[in-house]
């Protein structure tokens, strides 16, 4: 049986979802799995860790690892690799899975295929799947190394609630520490908004909001459904908006799940940020706006009128649920 | 008189002049190569026209007092040469004259009362030039020391030789000539004084001093003449007097052809342009010596910056301080430079392998340390440039900045690795996608739907092929300007076809931007796709795609005859193939885009379309033409944020709504992006729009 190794992706303490969905795979493809989790203070996930669906529990918990540094973290991976006889090591899609990935592919002189939507085992034979140059093709790999590390694409599996594995904590020691990079200080976004490239629905405001009002207007709107809040460029000139919420070419480049477009015509540079949104909602006075043309759904209007009734059948919709 | 004292007065002044003048030309050699000695006829043409014509200079309107200040004190210059000369001879033999030029004949006199009256007008050109910079100072101008001084010694060259002349006179005439000093009196033509006003009017100012203080004078204004002559000979190569010297030689070797050095094909499959880090500029060594001899010509006269779409909207780029600290820079390294060409030159006549390391090792430590961006120049002074050439066009001694500018970007985009990251969106999406805003490119000719246009990889059997352009096949807006020109096409009843899905970017911005690997990428493959076709003839409707494909793919094994689509309906018009109802209401101006005039020199065709279209005719917007103001989005400028001062479309979004116009037409679709955005932000965009000149003729065809 071949043997998967997931790394856990914990984000402030926090087991994230796509652990889950990584180890539900790797036990519906008939493999051991067991999980590594790297951090401080982490050894109360392992139970959580467990129910994810891993059978062993690599746990590495040091003061030392309380902030991310790609050395520490890769060697407490082989770490564990080593210890398990991991035939797979596969990441979430993440900034430090894609930095501690190649480090543990070459530390284990072993196969490294990145943003992978698919594993196949055909008598110890693994396959990838991996879309390329734009998702234009789709590449299947053959791997030719006895391991392999994957850094899986971010919602490529899903995870079953009813795969669940068993408890066997492993502790690992503390890796020694990188002298190569240390970390002093980590910085964040001081605002305490919602980032526009992790937000799952994004709403920007265009020239239709006019002024500050409007823009707050619209703000209100993206509170209630904790969006991400973006802006044309037309905002961002205009000394409205700060640089770093423009959406478009020149600016931040979005994909959410739902992207409403209020009050943005929609000139190419706009759409070329934004048309890779799953579901576009467009608000606009003018019915020839191009905006129109990408837009899933469409409301001609004035976004005074049209924003405050949104809010007011939200909350409708809300209360029900 | 004195023939030991102007011995040693040229010997010592000609000697040091001699040594700083080698030492600048074996700088200049120590640079890499450029072929400039071809077409000798055109280049003579250039330099009567542009140098001794002093064209630029007294051809713009706007300044036209400041040009003939500085021609006549050049042309005055000119003419003074040979009175020089003559002074030099009178100081080892007494009398002496130049042949052709003594009292002998009439060539002669006429040349006394020449240099007379030049004297005059030089003098009162110097005041003149003395005026401006300390009480009307142009904006334009860099005001130093070293100016003042110049204009100084030049005073002083004309008063010393009109006093000498002077004080002869009243020795001749009023004390019966005591030294028996020579003069024109020819029974011909009379005595020269008849042919002198201004010397004369100069004695009249000395007529009271005795013989004795007049000789004193004659021989004190004489020295003092030649004294001050060297010591301004040795003056001009050590600062931006130098151009007195080299502007001749500048416009002689400037480029031909087109407007300035074309980008070099770089061979990006030698592997050791990338060892050596060779590709574009990241070090003072890797200029060229034309553009060396460009940093020795630069006047500072600021007339680049003050025509600058980036200087003027308060961006860090003033060509004029970028030529200066690249001068400065290059003359640091000066000795390195020249130590390091004598060991190049030394590998060549080496065998011994062992030996050609070690002076190739000797070689990269003499190699100029400063890296040019980050150490001697901003990132945001190179980035600003908008490659709109305004600066090259008015520059009185052809400078050619924007070869540079790109060689710059070579060096950041390729070696360094560093430039602005939202290019990045962009190249991708020309990788990709090939365009830049990287939409899927099987849809680039959806816009033709219905249209009934035909595609080449259907039917390649045409006149012309329309080249429609990334923003024309993708831009909701230019889509329209696409469509227009096909309606004018098929009333023309024109055979053409589109490339549709086969099209790519033409590789232009990513050039200008320093990307000069996504270039050729984009360029070969539309070079492969065009000469399967046959392509011979080709129809623009962007300027930035006419000038590559006409101008660049040749480079690269593209020739084809490629028509801007204004110049295309001019000739469509004239021809009678399509005909305008003057129609158009309200006021209508023209925004000349840079890359359809100053790098292709389409003026007059625009205009023409234009005046069969609008009742009102056409109102000209103060920058027009030649010295066109740029829209701010050529040179890649399009894929980069503009977060430095005022937005450049904003200032001429102004300067077209000052001109209370009802309509602007454009001829590029940035530019049409970019006016329609500024009108936009000014709130004019109901009173005033920007269309397409294609657009306006399909809506006022007969």
């Amino acid at each position: 049986m071949a043997k998967i190794l997931v790394i856990a992706d914990i984000k402030q303490g926090v087991l994230k979802g796509s652990t889950a969905e990584l180890l539900s795979k790797a036990k519906a493809i008939g493999a051991e799995t067991a999980v590594v989790a790297i951090g401080s203070n982490i050894e109360s996930l392992t139970s959580d860790l467990a129910a994810a669906g891993s059978d062993t529990q690599y746990i590495a918990d040091d003061v030392s690892l309380e902030l991310f540094s790609a050395g520490p973290f890769a060697s407490c991976v082989v770490d564990a690799a080593n210890q398990f006889e991991a035939d797979m090591i596969w990441f979430g899609f993440s900034e430090t899975g894609k930095a501690v990935a190649p480090r543990v592919a070459a530390q284990l002189s072993c196969a490294c295929a990145t943003e992978i939507t698919d594993v196949t085992l055909n008598d110890e034979q693994i396959e990838v799947i991996r879309p390329a140059t734009a998702n234009k093709v789709i590449q299947r790999i053959k791997v030719n190394t006895k391991q392999v590390v994957a850094v899986v694409r971010a919602g490529a599996f899903e995870a079953d609630p009813d795969i669940i594995g068993t408890q066997n904590l492993v502790k690992l020691s503390a890796p020694a520490p990188d002298l190569k990079a240390v970390i002093k200080e980590l910085i964040s976004d001081a605002s305490g908004e919602i980032d526009l490239a992790d937000a799952d629905i994004v709403i920007s405001v265009g020239r239709g909001a006019k002024d500050q009002a409007g823009i707050d207007l619209v703000k209100e709107l993206a509170d209630d459904l904790a969006a991400g809040f973006g802006s044309s460029r037309a905002m961002v000139d205009g000394g409205l908006m700060a640089h770093n919420k423009q959406v478009g070419q020149t600016g931040k480049i979005v994909a959410p799940t739902l992207y409403m477009a209020i009050g943005i015509s929609g000139a190419i540079q706009h759409l070329a940020g934004m048309n890779g949104s799953k579901t576009i909602l467009a608000v606009n006075k003018d019915p020839e706006a191009p905006i129109f043309n990408v837009a899933d759904y469409g409301i001609v209007g004035d976004l005074f009128e049209v924003v405050p009734i949104l809010r007011e059948e939200i909350k409708k919709l809300r209360n029900l649920g | 008189m004195n023939p030991l004292f102007m011995s040693i007065l040229l010997i010592v002044g000609l000697a040091i002049f001699t040594r700083t003048m080698v030492q600048k030309i074996q700088l200049l050699m120590a640079l890499e190569p450029t072929t400039r000695a071809n077409h000798i006829s055109e280049r003579i043409k250039n330099v009567v026209i542009i140098a001794l014509g002093q064209k630029r200079l007294v051809g713009r309107k706007k300044e036209w007092a400041s040009g003939l200040m500085h021609a006549f004190i050049f042309w005055g210059f000119c003419v003074l040469l040979i009175r020089s000369l003559n002074l030099y001879g009178e100081g080892f033999v007494k009398g002496f004259q130049l042949p052709l030029f003594g009292d002998g004949s009439i060539v002669g006199y006429l040349y006394i009362a020449l240099k007379d009256i030049m004297e005059g007008i030089v003098l009162l050109m110097a005041a003149y030039a003395i005026y401006r910079r300390a009480i009307v100072k142009p904006e334009r101008l860099h005001n130093t020391w070293e100016a003042y001084f110049v204009l100084c010694m030049i005073g002083v060259l004309m008063i010393s030789d009109l006093l000498l002349d002077g004080a002869r006179y009243n020795l001749i005439m009023l004390h019966n000539n005591p030294g028996h000093l020579h003069f024109f009196n020819n029974p011909q033509f009379g005595s020269e004084f008849a042919w002198t006003p201004i010397s004369v009017g100069a004695a009249s100012l000395v007529s009271w001093m005795s013989a004795d203080a007049l000789s004193y004078l004659l021989g004190g204004m004489f020295w003092l003449h030649i004294i001050t002559q060297l010591t301004f000979l040795n003056f001009l190569p050590l600062g931006k007097h130098f151009h007195v010297i080299t502007a001749l030689p500048n416009v002689f070797l400037k480029s031909l052809g087109y407007p300035h050095e074309k980008t070099k094909v770089l061979d990006l499959e030698d592997e050791s342009v990338w060892e050596d880090e060779s590709l574009g500029i990241n070090h003072i060594h890797q200029l060229n010596w034309k553009q060396g001899l460009d940093l020795y010509t630069c006047t500072e006269c600021g007339r680049c910056k003050e025509v600058c779409p980036t200087y003027t909207t308060d961006k860090p780029l003033s060509l004029h301080d970028l030529n200066d600290t690249l001068k400065l820079e290059l003359l640091d390294n000066a000795d390195n430079l020249i130590k390091r060409s004598k060991l190049a030159a030394s590998i060549k006549a080496d065998t011994d392998p062992e030996k050609v390391e070690e002076i190739k090792a000797q070689m990269a430590e003499l190699n100029c340390k400063k890296t040019l961006i980050g150490e001697v120049i901003s990132e945001e002074t190179l980035w600003a440039c908008t490659n709109c050439r305004a600066c090259e066009q008015v520059c009185p001694v052809t400078i050619e900045q924007v070869p540079r500018i790109i060689a710059l970007r070579q060096g950041q985009a390729l070696m360094a690795g560093v430039y602005p990251q939202e290019l990045n969106v962009a190249f991708r999406g020309l990788e990709r996608n090939g365009n830049p805003w990287g939409i899927g490119y099987d849809q680039r000719a959806e816009w033709a739907d219905g249209l009934n246009v035909k595609i080449m990889a259907d039917d390649s059997d045409v006149d012309y092929l329309l080249w429609v352009g990334c923003a024309g096949s993708f831009d909701d807006r230019s889509k329209k300007v696409s469509i227009s020109m096909v309606k004018i096409l098929q009333k023309a009843g024109i055979n053409f076809a589109i490339l549709g899905k086969e099209e790519k970017c033409t590789g232009d911005f990513a050039r200008r931007a320093g990307n000069e690997m996504m270039y050729q990428m984009m360029a070969q493959e539309n070079i492969e796709t065009l000469n399967n076709y046959k392509v011979k003839k080709i129809i623009a409707a962007c300027p930035h795609c006419l000038n590559t494909l006409k101008h660049e793919y040749p480079q690269m094994g593209g020739n084809y005859e490629v028509i801007h689509h204004t110049d295309f309906i001019d000739q469509l018009i004239k021809s009678g193939k399509i005909t305008l109802n003057k129609s158009l209401e309200g006021a209508l101006t023209f925004h000349d885009p840079c890359f359809l005039g100053r790098y292709n020199s389409i003026y007059d065709q625009p205009r023409s379309i234009l005046q069969g279209i609008s009742k009102q005719g056409l109102t000209e917007l103060d920058r027009h033409g030649s010295e066109s103001f740029c829209c701010g989005a050529g040179g890649g400028r399009m894929w980069m944020e503009e977060t430095i001062g005022k937005r450049i479309n904003v200032e001429r979004s102004e300067e077209i709504v000052g001109k209370n116009v009802a309509n602007v037409a454009v001829a590029c679709p940035f530019c049409l992006t970019m006016i329609e955005d500024g009108m936009k932000e000014l709130d004019k965009d109901e009173q005033i729009k920007a269309k397409d000149i294609c657009e306006l003729v399909a809506e006022n065809m007969a």
